[in-house]
């Protein structure tokens, strides 16, 4: 009995293998390393988390924007499988979130290693990374909501 | 007989400048039985790729309905036309994840669509011997020519194993030997496993090896307001 499921859009897609993920991540480490061994006080957290919410959305967006020819394609291939938009956005915020959350992983180690494990830092933390996601799928939901979208089909 | 597929008086305008193009003159009807093969044949811009997807739910037509089943489904997605006839499509232009092998492409879309580990091994192994992707299963999409892209879209919808196939200009990017390979798979989809096919081409002769045609109109321009879609 075939039964149709979510699960194999969004966890294919979940890891990051594109160079501009790679580079995102890059990016969030050097800030979250700087933050780490500058010392930062945790710190001063209001700045602490604006800076953030700036950062990571902005780099998320950035990555997915700079890959969106090969992001469009995958997007033409999920549907024409038979895959439903809020799941093919669901792939996108979940690859953000892991994004962010490796590029965030210094300042997660050092929270981890200083902090209690549901210190409101850490909520912080997991609120930028959640925004990150959605940063990150934010392109995508713009491109296959247009109605220039299906015409990508026609030859 | 209750048609599997019936569109009636489809009409689609496009705003352009100064006026419209409107595709399918008066409206295009037509009816598909249960395991009826059927060609939409027109020229190139004639609306051919536009049909094919609104008969999919990718588009919606300015005027005129879709019935897939007996059911009004104008307004319905693909996916949820797809859940009450189960659909395959192959566009005219090749979709695969770029990021994925073919046999990982393949893998995935029967996974979208429930297809047990199992069968899906047998299936896919299958539509890749018939379509001679063996050699290719662990290549990217990108490594790959047109037609070697198209024939896994074509390995891909057969696989899936649909009620209803839909293809937009299967043979577009093939050579000869290829096309004279899949014009008579579809027939024997169509004949000795009774599925239904709808499939458009430029070409009279490929038409031909559909049990019906019907022949698209060429479009109209019209200068006046744009209408509503």
């Amino acid at each position: 009995m075939e039964r149709p499921s979510w699960a194999p859009v969004v966890l294919s897609g979940a890891l990051p293998r594109e160079l501009s993920d790679l580079l995102a991540i890059a990016i969030l480490a050097l800030a979250s390393l700087e933050s780490v061994f500058a010392r930062l006080q945790p710190f001063n957290q209001s700045g602490w988390f604006a800076t953030l919410l700036v950062l990571v959305p902005l780099t998320c967006a950035l990555a997915a924007l700079s890959n969106s020819a090969r992001t469009q394609r995958e997007e033409l291939a999920l549907f024409a499988y038979g895959g439903v938009g809020w799941q093919i956005q669901l792939r996108y915020v979940v690859r953000g979130f892991v994004v962010a959350i490796i590029g965030l992983l210094p300042i997660w180690l050092r929270f981890i290693a200083t902090e209690n494990i549901l210190s409101v830092n850490l909520v912080l933390l997991l609120v930028s990374a959640t925004i990150g996601g959605l940063s990150y799928a934010a392109p995508a939901l713009k491109r296959t909501r247009s109605l220039a979208f299906v015409e990508q089909y026609k030859g | 007989m209750k048609p599997l597929l019936e569109c009636r008086n489809i009409t689609v305008a496009y705003p352009i400048a100064d006026g419209i193009l409107r595709l399918y003159g008066e409206g295009v009807s037509l009816a598909l039985e249960e395991g009826g093969f059927l060609s939409v044949v027109g020229g190139s811009g004639w609306g051919k790729s536009t049909l094919v997807n609104i008969v999919l739910g990718l588009e919606k037509p300015t005027r005129g309905m879709v019935q897939l089943d007996g059911q009004n489904m104008t307004e319905q997605s693909f996916v949820k036309r797809s859940a009450r006839v189960k659909t395959a499509a192959v566009f005219q232009r090749p979709t695969a994840l770029p990021q994925l092998t073919v046999l990982q492409n393949l893998h995935l879309a029967l996974s979208m669509i429930g297809v047990p580990k199992r069968e899906r091994d047998e299936r896919i192994k299958e539509s890749m011997t018939f379509f001679g992707l063996e050699k290719l299963s662990r290549s990217y999409p990108d490594s790959l020519s047109a037609g070697q892209k198209r024939r896994i879209d074509l390995a891909r919808a057969l696989a899936a194993k649909p009620r209803f196939l839909v293809l937009d200009e299967p043979t577009g990017d093939l050579d000869s030997s290829v096309t004279n390979l899949v014009m008579p798979l579809l027939r024997g989809l169509n004949k000795d496993h009774g599925m239904t096919i709808l499939m458009t081409t430029a070409l009279a002769r490929h038409a031909s090896t559909a049990k019906h045609q019907i022949h698209l109109r060429p479009p109209t321009f019209h200068t006046e307001e744009p209408i509503a879609r």
